[in-house]
């Protein structure tokens, strides 16, 4: 078993509460990446149609096959979305591992609703973060190798991922590599797929409210970022279109 | 759009690709689907769509699996004749934890009004080992806990928990014990504490802090390679192994998430949970096993890690497994032992004499592992009016600040009622760019609710005050 952590003993959490007078900030935020489920979020919709994505998924619990026709509906939209976060060389072999894992969970799909894209998207982008870290490890390993010894692991997908985005010679592109991940990964599902807040709510299963925050903070810095290049001014905030001062890129 | 918005969609634009022209990635749709056990695949149907290399591949992974299932068949039928082993093969092991996994029955969702209780209890031990920079390697102790955990469907969770007198397996322990200040009979017990609104949807918590899985992954697959990253995005998990990361510590993660006590879990929870652990590398069946309930389950670990000695070769430590006992019939979980619960890390505080113990003055270095823990009531489902009265008692006030009042001028607000056992929390940005959601806990012994309300209300700066629960 891992040691016990190593720990200063904290003060007694109810003297904690009374410091919060003196504080601006009631508490610090305490990790955006945890949230209640999406699916308590949104209302279900109708999946009456039998031809629809939901009905689909529920008679491929009894008939498996019934499943590829999912596949025949989304993995084109799948394929563009993948290629993008990982090149097209690698997103076919993603779009069917996404369909892979798709299927082999189908069972956690709430079937009540009609479209699975959601749903499809949200284990895209998961197995694009999977695709990720597993390069990270494989180039870890290739240099350790090179360098007869360990070399420091990142453990997370930014840095590769940031090579891949830097490695298109396209502004925007560049830009999208500087942002963090969970900003990243809200952004596309909006610009891409165009969901609202509550399909990218049920893809990422995080609160419509954080979907909010994540969009909000990733379009403050995709605006730095531009903004500093040289490629793009706004404002500083808000809903306004902006103006660019050498266009679109 | 805004422009910035338009820019990526700009980007990401291309054409798609027709799916005729994936093949690959069909072949790999199709070779999940052929492992199937129960698959009928109709015929005439999307069998005849499926391009020649996928019915190929269809039909190597389909005579794989059945060779795959005669050798599971062998290994068990050879079972009986082998040398006597404590250990089954891996293999067995994972086909064993998935039929587990199957047989559990998912939960009902609990409907408005409804609780969730179950109690579990156990024994820790709980070893410091240096206060400042001097070791005290006999400052170790036994204890038993008791922890119970109510949670509604509206994401209210409180816990409960409750240390025993702190038993010693030595005279030099106990003195060891006392001597850095720490005490035998812990104060303040049971400590209780709830969760809900925005700061259990941000893993927040008081004296008792349950696991968030809210966020989880519902793929096993996905959980699995988490696991072994340590990319769960709770903190408390990943945080669990320093260095290298061993098939134990991955174990050890997942019994974590197993126990709990846990917050924003779904239905088919422990099922995934279980299917995850039977795709993780290491982990092996130890056979029938006796519960302290009396229950005789089946067992799963990974190995024991051994630490040698360089030179000689010796063993010099050996660091123990978790063990998790399961249901033979149901899947449900009996017993798990050497795992650590986070809750409990925060519990430790209770042990200490007063603000001037050493632990307390100097830093100090501690673990508690749980030594064994059983469910020994529920999970049932309770009624409102069952609920220990605390919790009755306990509220939380969401307030929706208006957009662009300054942070102080509304935590000045909140000031008044902070202290006292109530405690606030605030999330930037929610729902706005420029507004913030605070919410305010008050236990039963706190400020009156009504009064607050009113005092948040005449105030002017808060665009809605909602009693959560």
């Amino acid at each position: 078993m891992p040691e016990g952590f190593r720990r200063v003993p904290q003060c007694d959490h109810r003297s904690e509460e009374i410091d919060f007078n003196v504080r601006t900030s009631a508490r610090p935020r305490k990790g955006t990446e945890s949230g209640s489920a999406g699916n308590n979020l949104v209302m279900n919709e109708s999946a009456d149609d039998p031809g629809s994505d939901g009905a689909l998924i529920r008679e491929s619990l009894e008939v498996p096959a019934t499943f590829a026709v999912l596949f025949e509906r989304h993995a084109g939209s799948l394929h563009r979305f993948l290629s993008k976060r990982v090149g097209s060389v690698d997103a076919e072999d993603l779009v069917g591992e996404t369909f892979a894992t798709a299927f082999r969970t189908r069972d956690n799909f709430d079937i009540g609703r009609e479209d699975a894209r959601p749903w499809l998207f949200g284990i895209a982008t998961n197995v694009s973060h999977h695709y990720w870290r597993t390069e990270a490890r494989r180039l870890n390993r290739d240099t350790s190798a090179a360098a007869g010894g360990p070399t420091s692991v990142d453990p997370g997908d930014d840095a590769t991922s940031r090579v891949f985005f830097e490695s298109q010679m396209d502004p925007i592109a560049s830009a999208l590599g500087q942002l963090d991940g969970p900003g990243l990964d809200v952004l596309l599902l909006v610009a891409g797929p165009g969901f609202t807040y509550e399909e990218i709510s049920v893809a990422l299963r995080i609160p419509v409210g954080t979907v909010r925050s994540r969009l909000s903070r990733a379009r403050q810095q995709l605006r730095d970022i531009l903004g500093s290049s040289g490629h793009y001014l706004g404002e500083p905030s808000g809903e306004q279109p902006l103006v660019t001062s050498e266009g679109p890129k | 759009m805004s422009i910035e918005l338009q820019l990526v969609r700009q980007y990401l634009a291309a054409h798609e690709v027709a799916v005729e022209d994936l093949p690959n990635a069909r072949a790999i749709l199709d070779a999940a689907i052929a492992e199937t056990p129960a698959e009928i695949v109709p015929e005439g149907a999307c069998s005849e769509q499926r391009p020649g290399p996928g019915r190929q591949r269809r039909r190597r992974v389909v005579w794989a699996a059945g060779v795959a299932l005669l050798v599971v068949a062998l290994g068990l039928i050879a079972a009986p004749w082998a040398p006597a082993a404590k250990i089954h093969r891996p293999l067995a092991a994972s086909a064993e934890i998935a039929r587990l996994a199957d047989a559990i029955e998912p939960a009902a969702p609990l409907q408005p009004g409804q609780w969730l209780a179950i109690q579990q209890s156990g024994e820790i031990a709980a070893q410091v080992s240096n206060v400042g920079n001097t070791p005290t390697p006999d400052a170790r102790a036994s204890d038993s806990i008791t922890i119970d955990v109510w949670s509604n469907s509206s994401g209210t969770t409180c816990t409960s928990q409750q240390f025993g007198t702190a038993t010693f397996a030595s005279p030099a322990n106990a003195q060891a014990w006392q001597s850095i200040g720490l005490i035998a009979t812990p104060n303040n017990q049971p400590v209780t504490g709830c969760v809900a609104g925005v700061e259990a949807a941000n893993g927040g918590g008081q004296t008792t802090t349950p696991i968030n899985v809210a966020s989880l992954t519902h793929s096993p697959s996905t959980l699995a390679n988490e696991l072994q990253d340590g990319t769960t995005g709770i903190s408390s998990i990943d945080q669990s192994a320093r260095g290298a990361t061993t098939q134990q510590d991955v174990f050890g993660r997942l019994v974590t998430l197993l126990v709990g006590p846990s917050m924003g879990s779904w239905p088919g929870f422990d099922q995934e949970l279980l299917h995850t652990m039977a795709i993780l590398p290491g982990v092996i069946s130890l056979g029938k096993m006796t519960a302290h309930s009396g229950l005789v389950g089946l067992s799963f670990s990974t190995p024991d890690v051994a630490e040698l000695n360089p030179r000689t070769g010796a063993v010099t430590s050996t660091t123990t497994s978790p063990v998790v006992i399961l249901n033979p019939a149901t899947g449900a979980l009996l017993e798990a032992r050497n795992f650590s619960i986070p809750v409990l890390q925060n519990a430790a505080q209770d042990f200490v004499g007063s603000p001037n113990a050493p632990v307390y003055t100097e830093g100090v270095g501690y673990g508690i592992s749980t030594t064994w823990i059983d469910p020994v009531q529920g999970p049932g489902v309770i009624a409102e009016g069952g609920l220990p009265t605390w919790i009755t008692g306990f509220h939380v006030i969401e307030a929706v600040g208006n957009p662009n009042v300054n942070l102080q001028t509304m935590a000045d607000v909140f000031n008044e009622f902070v202290g006292t056992g109530n405690s606030l929390f605030d999330d930037p940005q929610v729902p706005g760019s420029s507004q913030t959601t605070f919410d305010l806990t008050i236990p039963d012994t706190g400020t009156d609710v009504n009064t607050v309300v009113a005092a948040l209300n005449a105030s002017g700066l808060f665009q809605s005050v909602t009693v959560k629960a």
